[in-house]
């Protein structure tokens, strides 16, 4: 250690992001199916404003809906070799919560603090509960 | 995937123990503004279509100065993408660089830089300390690198 400085940069990076989630077809999907549908227009603006995404590691972001609704049937009970996940489970929920992230953008007047996103997608979204009790089984 | 939180994250990772070297070897490096800088990144960056990082993956990948088609590809879920979609340069400070020798606070700006992937499981890094560590080292120097930034994602 050459010098070590003491200042602690601070944010308000564990206060939940806040905004609207659009509202979306509520037919016969499971909510979280059903909100990302709705979120897609968002995330195409973000991709539009910005060029970039970190979703598309298993799928797309027209691929996230559906493989939500896999993860509702793993958090319902039904084993993860059998609901025909696309690939890597890991890999899919960091695709899944990137999009959810990536849409925020488009919903929000300010840019997130860090983790502000992760924040919301965890404790303010249907996807968020659905991904993290899968995750537990 | 857990909420984990960026506070709680801080907390738990202050007191991982990493690997300590024996020795620390110190070279003098020249004035910065006759230094050639090089971007060193853990962010697990990719370039287009390069392949995908998985858990473990010790590799690196060299990202050419040139080449904007960058991919943050870190493995981990738990880890908020959101700052690189909006500002590439909190991962990758390219553009900064670039401006500081327009300005003259550094010397020039590398040709290629590297990317390593953060988040390893093995917190001994031996694969990095003893073999792509030292290659990436020479890729760079090639390049007459004098200066490393790096930004630990």
């Amino acid at each position: 250690m050459l010098v070590d400085f003491p200042e602690e940069v601070t944010d308000d990076s564990d206060a939940p992001l806040v905004c609207t989630i659009p509202p979306a077809d509520t037919g016969d999907l499971h909510p979280a199916e059903s909100e990302a549908r709705g979120l897609l227009p968002a995330w195409r603006r973000t991709m539009e404003s910005y060029g970039r995404s970190t979703v598309g590691k298993v799928v797309t972001a027209e691929g996230v809906p559906r493989v939500l609704g896999l993860f509702a049937r793993v958090a319902e009970g039904e084993n993860w070799k059998e609901v025909g996940l696309p690939g890597d489970p890991t890999k899919v929920a960091a695709d899944i919560r990137n999009y959810y992230e990536e849409a925020s953008l488009s919903l929000t007047e300010a840019v997130p603090g860090a983790r502000q996103a992760e924040s919301w997608f965890v404790g303010g979204t249907a996807a968020g509960d659905v991904v993290q009790r899968a995750g537990w089984r | 995937m857990i909420d984990i939180g960026d506070q709680r994250l801080r907390a738990e990772l202050a007191n991982l123990e990493g690997y300590a070297f024996d020795e620390v070897p110190w070279t003098t490096p020249r004035p910065l503004a006759e230094s050639r800088v090089a971007v060193v990144t853990t962010a697990g960056l990719r370039v287009g279509d390069d392949a995908d990082w998985n858990p473990g993956d010790q590799s690196f990948t060299v990202l050419p100065a040139d080449r904007r088609d960058l991919v943050l590809s870190h493995f981990s879920p738990n880890f908020d993408r959101t700052g690189w979609i909006v500002d590439p340069n909190v991962v990758f400070p390219l553009d900064r660089l670039v401006e500081m020798a327009a300005e003259g606070v550094i010397g020039s700006v590398a040709d290629v830089h590297i990317s390593f992937m953060g988040a390893q499981i093995d917190h001994t890094l031996e694969t990095i300390r003893l073999d792509t560590g030292p290659a990436s080292a020479r890729i760079l120097s090639d390049d007459g690198v004098d200066v490393v930034i790096l930004t630990p994602v």
